[in-house]
């Protein structure tokens, strides 16, 4: 592994999630209405707050300081694991999302895993037979996934699968029972897009000449394909999954109102319309880290699986 | 009230929702609202997104590290987390949504527009034109523009499945079009309270936004087998 | 006649795309005996590189459309999966033309030689888990042994430091290296036939030497039958013992190495000739072959280097070639043959004028 390119990827990264927090904490800063006067409202019940009060708690609570002042304080404060408190519940915002960030990792994972169980053996039956039903088949389907909006196939499965057959329930949390359905939803749009990358990347190896030497070799076809064919193919592949983070994030927020599961997609758009700031942006931050961190992890990634990319980014 | 979430007949194909309203009537009034917007919002993105290309890829420099530094950043959060949070702050309305999904999506056309830039700048083309003295205004509009026409069309025509998905995703979230707009996500939206008695009321404007965006996804798909395979594999890793 | 290792006749090998068919090859025959070097001569596009894959069955995604491959007995263009796979893993072996492209990047090269290896000796069936190394399906002890031979092959290939050399990955190898390794890979299985599709032509000059010295004591060592696939007469020159001339996918000339390439009897091998660098005199330039190989789309009915031949009449445009039977040995496909023996220098003489073709100094 190439030193050097590591430290430029690092600090490339530093600007990145600089930039996030620094757009996270415009987008809350700029926000019409008064914090001081929202915040002391919640604290006494409800109840209008005197204009003094409102001033005094400004000035101790350093709301009338610079842009600059205010943002780096907040910026320590993240750094030291504290995001603030939610206006209404007084809770810790870090608290809200150890909360609910479990039920998404659950989702997500699930979902990967039904997206990669459906994706890749279609991908590869696709790009073995090109050009036949099974191909037309299997792009189609990919089309259709790409472009059904994960809100209605939620539906359509709820009604389906829970009001019609009544094999799962409709909606919370619990049981594997709960999670089946929801995963189904975020994991066959995200096995679309993987499908179709798997199917792109196994034709490109299938030609290669190191495909052709193994065949003549004896290698039975099976082998061929899912030892010499896949890994080479996976290259392109796992970048793909690992940035289908985005999809599912994206997804897990409508996902999670679909099915009411409390998540942190619920969080943010309960936080949302409750005009709950520091939630908002608490969850935004820590989803854009999240997203900077995995496409991090996703470029170390191509190393294991693919020895000629030494991480100076070329290919020999 | 009458005619009161009816089944799909001859007269309603579609069935009435919970007003007693024509499903498939307030779908075609929709489709022109959906249809518009999105097109709209690409718009804005193209434009927005291949004026920064354009000026990161030609000036370099720190321009160009300070623009692609943004982009980055725009492109780390999911686009329908962050579209979600603009448009939640600024308060829900259709215009605010719209907003929103342009501010967050214009970064892959500067990505794409800014790597074609920089292959064009070192084409013989462009190297010749400068050396003829000609204006930085003039080689961009003349040389550069009409080359990368055509891979940001269909950039635009596969984005436009998306921004109707996002335009109805986030309707249904509640933030985009209010009751009683006929926008597809509001519509879904609304009917799901009568998911029990009326089936139809969601599966209606799912089928919809589905339709819609598999024609542009299908539309878009051909435009870029059309084009050079260099040039759709550009597109395809965005 | 029947105990030659290898007999091709009358191959014909299509790819039906969106133009056309293309006849790539087109009624082909030969044959190669054990322990002798048979080249395959030719432009590109001439068709060798298919002939090759075709024998194998590694044709995809052209067809055979008619034609007999024996190999030792049996009918390859007939022969169900599973033979053909038998065969590949044990007794005909190819070694094609980037070595940089033809080991697979992933994989470490001992890995791939002891997979061949492996092929080879568990014969039975090649269980997919067994292969992909899942460690409680990998049969420790079998591979252990694979690797071992593994190194014995590479320290025959004089690859040096085999057991260290085991685990490198094929861009960690020079050219000449991984060549070298994919003949260990070749010759894991002990096959009967070797078809050696441009073997040394990624290759500089004193690699493709040693690579071509290994291929000759291996005939005389191991009895192999080599088919080299080459568009390069010198390479063919010093290696083969016999040669086939081969254009637009028909057997031009065929016969003895010292018979065809001294004294060519057909007006393309003649041609051939007279672009070679060894063959001009000092000071002389050096010609090249005028206009280029006809695409072959659509099956001949005629000569396929009429359009290019000074020599061509009518009917070499209008009806089928016979071949004719020089002596045993020695065949062609010309209806014009035997050529005035002066030929050649008159050839060269036309070729000098302005009318006579376009000249490329470069080649």
């Amino acid at each position: 592994m190439n030193n050097q390119y590591l430290l430029k990827r690092l600090v490339t990264m530093g600007i990145v999630l600089f930039g996030v927090s620094l757009l996270t904490y415009v987008m809350i800063f700029v926000t019409p209405g008064d914090p001081a006067r929202t915040i002391l409202t919640q604290q006494m019940g409800g109840q209008t707050p005197s204009q003094e009060a409102v001033e005094q708690f400004r000035v101790s609570e350093g709301l009338d300081d610079p842009f600059t002042v205010q943002y780096v304080r907040w910026m320590s404060d993240v750094l030291q694991g504290d995001l603030g408190y939610s206006y209404y519940s007084d809770q810790p915002v870090t608290d809200a999302i150890a909360q609910r960030l479990p039920n998404t990792i659950t989702l997500a994972v699930a979902s990967g895993i039904v997206a990669i169980a459906i994706s890749v053996p279609a991908g590869i039956a696709s790009a073995v037979n090109p050009g036949s039903r099974i191909d037309y088949t299997a792009q189609f389907g990919a089309l259709v996934g790409v472009s059904m909006p994960n809100f209605w196939l939620g539906y359509l499965l709820i009604i389906v699968c829970s009001l019609w057959l009544d094999v799962f329930p409709v909606a919370g949390v619990g049981g594997l029972e709960h999670l089946v359905l929801p995963a189904v939803t975020l994991g066959s749009g995200m096995a679309a897009i993987i499908s179709r990358l798997v199917r792109t990347a196994m034709l490109d190896v299938l030609d290669a000449a190191y495909i052709r030497t193994a065949r003549s070799k004896g290698l039975r076809e099976q082998i061929v394909i899912y030892k010499h064919a896949l890994q080479n193919a996976l290259v392109p592949v796992v970048t793909i999954i690992g940035l289908q983070l985005s999809y599912v994030l994206n997804g897990a927020v409508v996902v999670e109102v679909v099915f009411q599961r409390p998540g942190l997609g619920t969080l943010l758009v309960d936080a949302i319309f409750a005009r709950d700031y520091p939630i908002v942006q608490g969850v935004t931050l820590l989803i854009g880290v999240i997203f900077v961190l995995t496409n991090f992890a996703v470029d170390l990634t191509y190393n294991q699986l693919d020895p000629r990319i030494d991480l100076g980014g070329e290919l020999m | 009230m009458i005619h009161q979430l009816e089944a799909p007949s001859l007269v309603h194909p579609l069935g009435t929702d919970q007003l007693g309203r024509d499903v498939l009537t307030r779908l075609l009034h929709g489709s022109r609202l959906s249809l518009g917007i999105a097109v709209i919002v690409t718009t804005v993105r193209l434009v927005i997104g291949t004026a920064v290309g354009l000026v990161a890829g030609y000036a370099g420099g720190w321009i160009d590290e300070a623009l692609m530094r943004l982009v980055d950043t725009l492109l780390a959060f999911p686009g329908i987390v962050l579209a979600l949070v603009i448009a939640g702050i600024l308060g829900p309305s259709l215009v605010n949504v719209m907003l929103a999904l342009a501010v967050v999506g214009w970064a892959s056309y500067a990505r794409l527009v800014r790597s074609s830039v920089l292959s064009l700048r070192e084409r013989e083309f462009v190297t010749a034109a400068r050396l003829l003295g000609r204006s930085r205004t003039h080689v961009t509009v003349r040389h550069l523009i009409p080359n990368i026409a055509a891979p940001v069309v269909v950039l635009a025509t596969l984005d436009i499945g998306g921004v109707i998905l996002g335009i109805s995703g986030l309707s249904f979230l509640g933030l985009g079009a209010q009751p009683p707009t006929p926008e597809w996500g509001t519509m879904l939206a609304s009917g799901r309270t009568y998911i029990r008695q009326a089936w139809w009321l969601v599966n209606a404007p799912g089928v919809c936004i589905m339709i819609t965006v598999l024609g542009f996804n299908i539309l878009g798909d051909c435009l870029r087998d059309r084009l050079s395979p260099a040039q759709s594999n550009q597109i395809e890793k965005l | 006649m029947t105990d030659k290792l290898l007999r091709v006749e009358e191959l014909y090998t299509r790819f039906d795309t969106d133009r056309g068919t293309v006849h790539a090859v087109d009624g082909a025959s030969f044959t190669v005996d054990r322990g002798e070097i048979v080249g395959v001569l030719g432009e590109s596009g001439s068709g060798k590189s298919v002939t090759a894959r075709s024998i194998c069955r590694l044709e995809e995604p052209g067809k055979i459309g008619n034609g007999t491959i024996m190999f030792d007995g049996t009918d390859l263009t007939t022969a169900s999966k599973s033979t053909l796979r038998q065969i590949r893993g044990n007794e005909i072996s190819m070694v094609f033309q980037d070595p940089t492209e033809t080991l697979n990047p992933v994989f470490p090269v001992g890995e791939q030689i002891a997979e061949a290896v492996r092929i080879h000796e568990a014969n039975s069936r090649q269980r997919l888990l067994d292969f992909l190394g899942v460690p409680l399906f990998r049969d420790q002890s079998a591979w252990a042994d694979a690797r071992d031979r593994a190194v014995e092959l590479m320290d025959q290939m004089d690859i040096p430091n085999p057991e260290s050399r085991l685990s490198a990955f094929p861009h960690e190898f020079s050219g000449g290296l991984r060549q070298r390794a994919v003949l260990a890979i070749a010759l894991a299985s002990d096959p009967k036939l070797l078809i050696a599709d441009e073997p040394t032509t990624a290759l500089d000059t004193t690699t493709q030497a040693d690579i071509l010295q290994r291929l000759r004591s291996l005939r005389d060592e191991r009895d192999v039958g080599i088919l080299l696939i080459s568009h390069d007469l010198g390479v063919v020159a010093q290696t083969c013992d016999r040669v086939v001339v081969l254009y637009g996918g028909q057997v031009m000339e065929a016969g003895p190495v010292n018979e065809v390439l001294t004294a060519p009897e057909h007006p393309y091998t003649r041609m051939l000739l007279e672009c070679s660098v060894r063959n001009s005199t000092p000071g002389e330039r050096v010609q090249s072959v005028s206009g280029t190989p006809s695409d072959p789309i659509g099956s001949y009915e005629a000569c396929p280097f009429a359009d290019r031949c000074r020599h061509a009449t009518t009917a070499c445009r209008e009806r089928y070639i016979p071949t004719t039977e020089l002596d045993s040995e020695h065949r062609l496909a010309c209806l014009e043959a035997p050529l005035p023996a002066d030929d050649a220098s008159a050839h060269r003489q036309d070729a000098l004028t302005p009318d006579g073709g376009k000249q490329d100094d470069s080649t």
